[in-house]
């Protein structure tokens, strides 16, 4: 079946672990999130699924392969990472149809799969702006519809994934919900999305499944109601919290002691 | 009108003014020669007409102005596309070769080859195979230097200014010492063409130099030209251009290859002519944005234009002497790059 599939992934660096026997796996339909202090090795696992860093051991399977070309992972994996320097006056229209580079569609076609993917992330507005006029939450926002936009056509030779890299940081409350709702729809439309998010309550929301990584290796793993439980966020984020249930959505609602 | 339209439209014009351009140039000078005389000249050639213009100034136009301008037009075009896709390459719009050094590491590979040729081959010191090695040391010169400032001043976020700018001046003054010592040991007829080579000049073109030019840049300015959406997903950062199927190692390999190719050949055929780089796709962004598809283009374009016209400045201005153009390019650049820096020096501290 097909699937993002990270088995028993280990970086070190020198003396250092930075992922320590990781093994997770994404489903096209499921919006996968992985949570986790500070230095806890979560961007080295996104740099390690994208190809970015060899692991030290442990493999990546993207649809059952390990050797894709660049050009057709390209097309089945959407990468948004943290931050973005882009210092040139492009337009917005001209960053996202960036995104399009590995596809082999028209220009016609192009344009109008950017203004829908603007259209996705509330940033049709900007079309015409220039990006380097944007303020930090409206630049995350049009990448996201880069990103969006170069895996927007699904494929014959394999299902798409998307990874997030705390998408919401720069985000208003408002942005917030609206990116992690547009996750969900990709999922519906069958992608597979692994994100990284700081917000607890965010993630367990919106997430199947949750991934806890603490020092580089797996803390806890599953639905988050089997998850975020008081001990393991004292153990893990050494918080005390109350754990709840959400009163609308009966996802586990974490409240600060 | 949208950017795309606009791109079209300055790549016609550019079009059309390079070979205007061009006539012009040939025909400006202490002799001025009328535009239908040198397309006579050139129909002539082709054995299409059979005019009745001059034995001199045919000479002029065909051993003279001619080569002259072509070659100018070559180096223009090879100098403005190599900053283009330099500061494609760097994420930032300050790289020039002659600012960051790579200029001065060529010519120090040149200067090697002349001092040194000078001396090993006496009597062939003009000839073509001269010409071709010292364009090869220049080039290693500049892939050297392109190498290490890339290497010093770059991270996944782009390159510091600061760092790339003061590794600039470290590589600048290290060439400069290296070319002082060439300077000391040269002999009197080599340390003459030395001291006019290192000013920039073009005065010297002759058919060898025009087909070296056009052996070597030509297929580098081709090269370059199909570069563009490769350096426009390379100014989003490494990790997102290889994220977008880009294999990023070999790129970034090529375009310092090629582009060192583009600066090491004009350095050592014309010297060290500042600026261009760093004007003319500047200007160019200036009208139609930073899309690479239409900047490496019309960068060559009209970097072969902004040259000609310098050196028409050069051959007029102190008449019936000539200024260096390197010279007439640094007057005009350095004030061009003083006005970039202040206007970005909040982002530079």
């Amino acid at each position: 079946m097909s699937s993002l599939k990270v088995q028993n992934a280990t970086v070190q660096i020198g003396e250092k672990t930075l992922l320590d026997d990781v093994s997770i796996t994404v489903t096209p339909g499921e919006v996968v999130t992985v949570l986790g202090p500070n230095g806890a090795g979560k961007s080295t696992l996104m740099k390690v699924i994208s190809g970015e860093r060899k692991p030290s051991s442990g493999s990546v399977i993207l649809n059952d392969r390990e050797d894709w070309r660049l050009e057709q992972q390209a097309l089945m994996l959407g990468v948004l990472p943290q931050s973005s320097s882009l210092s040139f006056p492009f337009t917005v229209e001209e960053v996202v149809i960036l995104g399009r580079i590995p596809c082999a569609t028209d220009r016609t076609e192009n344009l109008a799969i950017v203004e829908a993917a603007l259209n996705e992330v509330d940033g049709l507005h900007l079309k015409d702006r220039q990006y380097t006029t944007l303020s930090g939450g409206e630049r995350q926002r049009v990448h996201m519809a880069r990103v969006l936009a170069q895996i927007w056509n699904e494929l014959d030779f394999g299902k798409r994934y998307l990874l997030l890299d705390e998408p919401t940081s720069a985000l208003d409350p408002a942005h917030q919900q609206l990116t992690l709702k547009m996750a969900r729809k990709q999922a519906e439309k069958g992608v597979g999305v692994l994100v990284i998010l700081h917000d607890l309550n965010l993630a367990a929301r919106y997430s199947d499944r949750l991934v806890i990584l603490k020092e580089g290796g797996i803390a806890a793993q599953g639905t988050p109601h089997e998850v975020l439980t008081v001990e393991t966020v004292k153990a893990v984020f050494n918080v005390d919290v109350t754990i709840s249930e959400h009163p609308a959505h009966h996802c586990p609602l974490v409240i600060n002691n | 009108m949208n950017r795309s339209r606009k791109s079209a439209l300055l790549l016609i014009v550019l079009a059309v003014a390079l070979p205007a351009v061009i006539v012009l140039s040939v025909g400006t000078g202490p002799v001025s020669i009328a535009p239908l005389d040198i397309l006579y000249i050139l129909f002539d050639r082709l054995g299409i007409t059979d005019s009745q213009v001059s034995d001199q100034t045919r000479l002029i136009v065909e051993s003279i102005r001619m080569p002259r301008t072509l070659m100018g037009a070559m180096i223009g075009s090879s100098l403005a596309i190599a900053g283009a896709a330099m500061q494609g390459l760097f994420r930032n719009p300050l790289a020039d070769p002659s600012i960051i050094g790579v200029s001065s590491g060529a010519a120090l590979g040149a200067g090697i080859g002349i001092v040194l040729g000078g001396a090993l081959f006496a009597g062939f010191s003009s000839s073509l195979l001269m010409d071709y090695s010292v364009s090869l040391l220049a080039f290693a010169g500049g892939v050297l230097t392109t190498w290490i400032v890339y290497k010093m001043g770059t991270t996944n976020n782009g390159t510091s200014v600061a760092t790339m700018l003061l590794a600039g001046v470290a590589i600048s003054a290290l060439a400069g010492a290296g070319m002082g010592i060439l300077n000391y040991i040269a002999d009197d007829a080599t340390l003459r063409s030395l001291t006019f080579w290192q000013m920039g000049s073009i005065g010297g073109a002759n058919w060898n130099s025009v087909l070296l030019c056009f052996t070597l840049l030509g297929p580098v300015i081709f090269m370059l030209c199909r570069y563009g959406q490769v350096l426009n997903a390379m100014l989003l950062g490494e990790s997102e251009a290889r994220h977008l199927g880009i294999d990023v190692q070999k790129t970034k390999l090529k375009l310092i290859l090629v582009t060192a190719m583009a600066v090491g050949v004009s350095v050592s055929v014309a010297g060290i002519i500042g600026f261009v780089g760093l004007v003319v796709p500047h200007l160019i962004r200036l009208m139609v944005g930073p899309d690479h598809r239409t900047l490496l283009p019309a960068s060559a374009m009209l970097g072969g234009i902004l040259l000609l016209a310098a050196d028409m400045i050069a051959r007029v201005a102190v008449a019936p002497a000539e200024l260096p153009i390197g010279i007439v390019t640094a007057l005009m650049g350095a004030p061009f790059f003083m006005s970039l820096l202040w206007q970005q020096r909040k982002r530079i501290a």
